[in-house]
């Protein structure tokens, strides 16, 4: 019988105290650094400090489409970096980045750590249509197999197969979020979806249509990680990191896109580090109020949610229409915008901090997640009691 | 069609390819089958491995039809199928879908493995058995 491990000792002592956005445009003709400066400047004011406080930094890239956190840190004229943390990674690093972060902030290696991501997601190297070379992709490339949503179209297949839902339960997802978006001034998209326009909707790759994946846009979004002790004293009220894990099962792949190891292509990392995660946090899914799920397609959200055990196996679509477990509050990256995720984790704090304008759903717990295939991490987050 | 890089592991199965054989890598050790070929067993870790002529037949697990091509490359293959193909051997691979209209894809459908000469190359593909 697997068990869940033991309670890391940096969690529910460390807090996220701020967060920062720019603009999500489609042509930001400003540089990353400029965008990721921005973000980060606004996230340190937000929590009440000044760049002089903070000394770490973390963030990631892909495509080499984002700059060295010693840029960040540079511009922001921070007087001396005690722990920077750069990685090579997609969509599954957010969570795992503060989960980095909160530890050395725990063990006093950093005071404040700036977290954030910035790209010019549209206007320069696209996710969504360049090429990524990696050491499984010889063997996808050449049957016309080159973009993360063919990959992910292949998952959503075999889940919706398995799990007994349809197309039908993808746009369910697509339509809900959007319904958030529509209240929310940072989404990129917020004009009124429904499942009639989804249905007409041209496919991508099936059973993936357009409004089924996310938009690519330029900008930034990043977040603070302080000491528990240290946030009660700032700006906004704590939000604390309560739990926190990441999962790669066996046969991660070659690359980020290399699924051919992975014998289950109906379950994620979700389903992997769900133990960890709720285990970590002492909490059971029925106890949070809202989940922020990584939605690079509308299928990570189904499948995360079942993942998780926020919905039974085949019920999250049902879960979804139901609208009375929140999910995605921002409109989610469908909506909202393809911050790879940072700006899922951000959503999760204001609306914590009762800060999410008419969106703000009263949530004392939420789960976070980062990443939609073989890894990916996860955060469990609680308000201050 | 995006040729293969041509990683030094593969470099046995890209030549077998190019005499119409599907290569897949089988573990001395743990009798494992399996693609891409690695110098590892995936599953024991054993470097005993040799290569073995693919089974002939297989079954689709999943599949995508592709509308829009990402790259290029494949700018003028719309729609295509791309599936998820488990060989009797065991060892699953991606690969071209050809013959098979979209509303008979199913999972478990019944495939041939076929290798074609394309005009950039040997490319494996799957057919209605």
């Amino acid at each position: 019988m697997a068990r869940p491990r033991l309670r890391p000792e940096f969690l529910g002592r460390t807090a996220l105290t701020g967060v920062g956005y720019t603009e999500l445009t489609k042509a930001s003709g400003r540089s990353v650094l400029d965008l990721a400066s921005e973000a980060c400047a606004a996230a340190i004011a937000d929590a009440g400090l000044a760049p002089s406080d903070v000394d770490g930094v973390a963030s990631f890239r892909f495509l080499e489409d984002s700059v060295p956190t010693q840029a960040v840190a540079t511009a922001l004229g921070m007087p001396g970096s005690n722990w920077l943390l750069d990685l090579n990674l997609g969509g599954q690093a957010p969570c795992y980045l503060v989960t980095q972060a909160a530890m050395a902030v725990h063990l006093g290696l950093a005071r404040h750590v700036v977290v954030f991501r910035a790209l010019n997601g549209r206007s320069g190297a696209r996710v969504g249509t360049n090429r990524a070379p990696g050491p499984g992709t010889d063997f996808r490339y050449p049957v016309g197999l080159t973009a993360y949503v063919h990959y992910i179209a292949l998952w959503a297949r075999r889940f919706l197969i398995d799990t007994g839902q349809s197309e039908d339960d993808l746009a369910a997802v697509a339509v809900a979020q959007r319904a958030w978006a529509e209240r929310n001034e940072r989404a990129y998209l917020r004009a009124p979806h429904s499942l009639e326009a989804h249905g007409n909707a041209p496919y991508v790759a099936e059973p993936f249509r357009v409004p089924d994946c996310t938009i690519e846009v330029d900008g930034a979004c990043a977040v603070v990680v302080s000491s528990l002790d240290a946030a009660r004293d700032l700006a906004r009220p704590p939000v604390v990191v309560q739990g926190a894990a990441y999962a790669a099962g066996p046969g991660v792949g070659l690359d980020m896109g290399d699924s051919m190891f992975w014998d289950d292509l109906s379950r994620n990392y979700t389903h992997r580090l769900a133990l960890d995660l709720w285990g970590s946090a002492a909490l059971a899914p029925a106890d949070v109020d809202l989940a922020e799920i990584y939605d690079c397609f509308t299928s990570t959200v189904l499948m995360g949610l079942e993942g998780l055990g926020l919905a039974a196996r085949g019920g999250a679509g049902d879960l979804v229409r139901a609208g009375t477990f929140p999910v995605n509050t921002h409109g989610g990256l469908l909506s909202e915008g393809y911050l790879h995720g940072m700006n899922t984790i951000a959503e999760a704090v204001l609306q914590l901090q009762g800060r999410a304008g008419d969106r703000t759903v009263g949530a004392d717990t939420c789960v976070v997640t980062s990443g939609a295939l073989m890894d990916g991490s996860a955060l469990v987050l609680a308000v201050d009691r | 069609m995006i040729p293969p890089a041509g990683d030094v592991d593969a470099a046995s199965f890209w030549a077998a390819l190019d005499d119409g054989t599907l290569l897949v890598s089988v573990c001395g050790s743990c009798g494992h089958r399996w693609l891409p070929p690695l110098a590892t067993c995936p599953r024991c870790a054993s470097r005993d491995i040799t290569g073995a002529a693919a089974a002939p037949t297989g079954a689709l697990y999943t599949w995508t039809v592709i509308h829009r091509a990402a790259d290029p490359a494949y700018a003028n293959d719309t729609p295509y199928t791309v599936g998820l193909v488990e060989l009797a051997d065991g060892a699953r691979m991606y690969g071209r879908v050809v013959g098979v209209a979209p509303g008979d894809l199913r999972a478990g459908l019944a495939l041939a493995v076929r290798v074609r000469r394309g005009a950039d190359g040997p490319i494996w593909e799957f057919v209605a058995t």
